[in-house]
């Protein structure tokens, strides 16, 4: 863990572009984060660095790379070796979300997401990290 | 019958042979006896005979004496005369008594007369000389006195003799022997008189009774032969009929009057029948002792000359000394078109067996074959006639069968059977079949002898509900997709992100997004209905205490209940209930219930909810005051899309999916769901759920943790207690939850905090080396206070503005309370996991 910081920077990566703007709009407009957002996992791998995020937050179901073969990508850079992530996704069976907390993440969003909550959630979960951390 | 006569002869003929030898005996001890009596009657006469001989032999020899004294002393001539007269009688007397010679002593007797005899002629002689006294010499002399003598002894021992003689010869009793013999004889005869006319009486009567039963049984034996149903001929040796039944008339279509005396022959087919009967007939009647044949299937000739096919058994006997043939006749006809019909029969199932697509086979209870049709033969690779009896281990293959063993195991206690399994049949092509057996039993005794076992080949079945599953879950997501961005838009707009709305644009906005949000439950109640049913989703099961679920779910659902502005109640037993679910599940079905009874409530009224127990289930009700379920409406309310009226979706926002949800789940935890309404007062529904029998198998009993803890390091406990075996105890309970350290003093107490980060304290007071609340402060001017449980021996209350998690009293805690209280304590800081979208 890099950090036990407040959290500011997320790097979102969704390839839904419509899902991407009214996200941007949630975490940006009404949550006050820094969004990097990216189209692909290959992008975020490319944006990494430069987005230096304290939080990743990743679309599962992508063309080319899903959400776990991007978290693969990115723990292999330095800067993301050990962000904190959550996972978004379409499929939210219990089995599945099961699934996506053994791969490490925070907890996982349910698509379609309510814009005007997204980012409370993410802080609550946040919150709850740090927690975690603490006890 | 007869072994009553044989016995009664054999009696009789006994009792001759006995009659027989004692009269013998008899007879001859009777013939004994007369000839001993004669015997004796002839030795009496011939000894007095004796007697009076020698009597008269004495009294000749006295008188020849005295005659010869008369003559010497005279000398006269008539003496002599006389004397000489007397000497003759003499000597004849002695000749007398030997002829027949009857004594011993004849010779000696007549020698010493002789010898006396001839003395007396001396002294007679010298007498005669005139010379009296050379007679008188004579006479004296030592010679005539010894001869005299002993001549004398002589008769006197042969009269001792004779006179012993003739006194035992009437001494014994015989005669009055023989005649107690004689007399016995006669009353024994007597006797067998008797007894062999009683005997005699006796034969007749049983030979009478048996004669009767005789002519009973035979008038039975014809009555049978003539009420019998199957045909009956009768025959001599040289198979001529001598009898026929009229069943035998009936079925060959003759008069009695036209067979007697046929031979049997022109009764059957002449081709080959005839001669194959002759010649069984022959060779059988040429040997003596008794034959039988049975079961010769012949063709016989009705009298229309119609072929009649007929069974035949042959027997013979004896009546009356002679030899005689019987000829069951058994129609075949009948059983014949039978035979064909049922073979007719069998050919139609075996068709419809073999022209189903599903493998059939019947097994026994050492898992043998004994039917199978074509499926299964192609299945198995061999033909049905090959496979049958063989155990099915060796058609199947060990790996094979040992996948079905269990499922035998059950079949064959009585239960029927159904599952998959995936098998390679014999081309090699692997498929997944759906397996039923089903077990067969005797249909009389009921006795278990078998199984049937029917497999429907589901592949392709199988195929299409994977495809199913995908899609809907493709489907759900797909749809997910543009709803993420419609519902997000829409969400921004309505809350202004974009810019404030115009009153009624704000307003069309709002239903958009109403509509959506029910779009998405409709969507995920469908996904997750599909789910539940298609078992994809399966229940994860433990025992868990019942009322802090439902008490997690008032908890969820308050701030929808408040905006209802209705009030949640609950009543819950104190004691602790435990069930076997699946946490996330009962919370799901406890959620729909008691927004449903929300939703359906009136302002400012009460929700109850209810859990109470029996010792077999326990039960929870939620009531509500609501307008209650309509009548018409109560037999739909559990099925998929019902709502009573259509009006009711918007108004209350349901899927009509989640009381079909919630009974599927209910079901699915082995309880049941149930509702009690009165339109216009409100309705409660429950549902039971069976009750485990530990009072808490606390262990998982936590309500789900918070994502990101469950993957957290084990919480450590610190237990400061000073005596040595509580520490052990302790050590071992909590084990299962945390890491449990533990410390005997003080000092070594802060030397463990100091060293080990923990989550939890558990306290007792009374150390060795001082207080330990002394620890209190110390804990609570931590960065992260650390809660602290206070376990002692008695009631101990902590020192003024130190705060304790819990205080419990060693003798008043049972083991699981305490850990209850640790869990508790180590959960507490926890918020609960909030649901995504679902609900």
């Amino acid at each position: 863990m890099n950090t036990m910081d407040e959290l500011n920077r997320i790097l979102y990566v969704e390839d839904e572009a419509d899902i991407r703007v009214i996200a941007e709009i949630a975490l940006e407009v009404v949550g006050g984060f820094t969004i990097t957002s990216c189209a692909s996992g290959r992008e975020a791998v490319e944006s990494a660095e430069r987005a230096r995020p304290d939080l990743l937050l990743l679309d599962m179901m992508m063309p080319g790379m899903d959400g776990l073969s991007t978290l693969e990508a990115l723990r292999a850079l330095p800067a993301t070796a050990s962000t904190p992530v959550i996972f978004m996704t379409a499929k939210v069976q219990a089995a599945e979300v099961a699934h996506y907390r053994s791969h490490g993440a925070l907890d996982v969003i349910a698509k379609p997401f309510d814009p005007m909550a997204l980012a409370e959630q993410i802080r609550s979960i946040w919150a709850r990290r740090k927690q975690a951390a603490a006890a | 019958m007869s072994a009553i006569f044989d016995t009664v002869l054999r009696k009789i003929r006994i009792a001759f042979v006995l009659a027989a030898l004692v009269m013998a005996v008899f007879g001859f001890a009777s013939y004994r006896t007369i000839d001993r009596l004669a015997d004796l009657a002839i030795n009496a006469v011939n000894t007095q005979d004796k007697l009076v001989t020698l009597e008269q032999l004495n009294v000749s020899l006295g008188h020849a004496q005295v005659s010869l004294r008369d003559y010497v002393l005279s000398g006269a001539p008539v003496d002599l005369e006389q004397f000489q007269a007397r000497a003759w009688e003499q000597k004849n007397a002695v000749e007398t008594l030997g002829t027949p010679p009857v004594l011993p002593e004849q010779d000696e007797l007549e020698r010493r007369v002789s010898e006396r005899t001839q003395l007396q002629y001396e002294a007679a002689a010298a007498r005669s000389r005139g010379d009296q006294a050379a007679a008188i010499r004579v006479m004296e002399s030592i010679r005539s006195v010894e001869a005299e003598a002993e001549l004398t002894t002589l008769l006197q021992s042969i009269r001792a003799r004779e006179e012993q003689a003739w006194w035992n010869s009437h001494a014994v009793p015989t005669a009055k022997g023989a005649q107690q013999v004689v007399v016995a004889a006669g009353a024994l005869l007597v006797a067998m008189f008797l007894w062999a006319s009683w005997m005699v009486r006796r034969y007749e009567r049983e030979r009478r009774r048996v004669t009767s039963l005789l002519d009973d049984s035979e008038a039975m034996t014809r009555l049978l032969s003539a009420n019998m149903a199957e045909g009956l001929v009768t025959m001599s040796t040289d198979l001529v009929i001598l009898d026929m039944n009229p069943a035998a008339l009936k079925v060959l279509g003759y008069e009695r009057e036209e067979v007697i005396g046929r031979p049997v022959a022109e009764l059957l087919d002449p081709s080959s029948d005839r001669e194959q009967l002759r010649a069984q007939l022959l060779s059988q009647l040429e040997r003596p002792e008794a034959f039988q044949v049975s079961g010769l299937d012949m063709l016989a000739i009705r009298k229309d000359g119609s072929p009649l096919p007929v069974q035949v058994s042959l027997n013979d006997l004896r009546v009356g000394g002679r030899r005689r043939v019987t000829v069951l006749i058994r129609d075949m006809s009948r059983i014949r078109a039978a035979t064909e019909a049922m073979k007719a029969s069998e050919q139609h199932l075996r068709e419809i067996t073999d022209t189903l697509p599903v493998i059939i086979a019947e097994f026994d209870t050492q898992h043998r074959f004994r039917f199978l049709n074509r499926a299964a033969a192609e299945f198995l690779g061999r033909p049905a006639p090959e496979a049958i009896g063989r155990p099915a281990v060796e058609l199947l293959g060990e790996a094979l069968f040992a996948e079905h063993k269990p499922h035998l195991d059950k079949v064959l206690c009585g239960s029927s059977v159904r599952y998959e399994i995936t098998a390679a049949d014999a081309t090699g092509a692997v498929g997944t079949y759906d397996m039923y057996l089903i077990p067969r039993r005797d249909p009389s005794s009921g006795e278990l002898v078998g199984f049937y076992a029917f497999a429907t080949d589901i592949t392709l079945l199988k195929r299409i509900d994977r495809m199913k599953t995908e899609f809907i879950s493709t489907v759900s997501h797909e749809l997910r997709t543009p709803l993420t961005s419609v519902r997000g838009s829409l969400g921004l707009m309505s809350a202004g992100v974009a810019g404030k709305l115009p009153d009624a644009a704000a307003n069309l906005v709002g239903i958009a997004q109403n509509n959506c949000d029910r779009l998405i439950r409709l969507i995920n109640d469908i996904l997750d209905s599909e789910k539940i049913e298609s078992g994809d989703a399966p229940l994860r099961l433990q025992v868990v205490e019942l009322t802090p679920v439902v008490q997690k779910a008032l908890t969820d659902i308050d701030g929808f209940a408040h905006e209802h502005r209705v009030r949640l109640r609950m009543v819950a037993p104190s004691t602790p209930l435990s069930v076997k679910v699946d946490v996330d599940r009962l919370l799901q079905v406890l959620t729909n219930l008691i927004s449903n009874a929300v939703k359906f409530s009136p302002s400012h009224a009460d929700v109850e909810v209810r859990v109470s127990s029996t010792p077999r289930s326990v039960r929870v009700e939620v009531a509500d005051r609501g307008p209650g379920i309509p009548p018409e409406f109560q037999r739909r309310i559990f099925q998929k899309f019902s709502q009573a009226d259509s009006s009711d979706t918007r108004a209350k926002g349901g899927t009509g999916l989640g009381l079909n949800i919630s009974r599927t789940l209910v079901e699915k935890m082995g309880g049941q769901i149930g509702f009690t309404s009165t339109p216009g007062d409100g309705a409660t529904f429950f549902f039971e759920l069976p009750r485990q029998g530990m009072p808490a198998a606390t262990a998982r009993t936590e309500v789900p943790r918070a994502p990101g803890v469950a993957l957290g390091r084990k919480r450590a406990i610190l237990h400061v207690e000073g005596d040595g075996d509580i520490r052990a105890i302790v050590a071992n309970l909590a084990g299962d939850c945390a890491n449990c350290v533990s410390a005997g003093s003080l000092a070594d107490a802060r030397a463990r905090l100091r060293d080990t980060e923990f989550d939890l304290v558990l306290l007792e007071p009374e150390l060795p080396d001082g207080s330990g609340w002394e620890l209190l402060p110390e804990l609570q001017e931590r960065e992260a206070p650390l809660p602290v449980i206070v376990f002692s021996a008695d009631h101990a209350e902590p020192p003024a503005g130190c705060e304790v998690a819990a205080l419990l009293v060693k003798a008043q805690t049972t083991e699981e309370g305490l850990v209850r209280e640790i869990r508790r304590t180590l959960n507490g800081d926890y918020v609960s996991m909030p649901m995504p979208l679902e609900q």
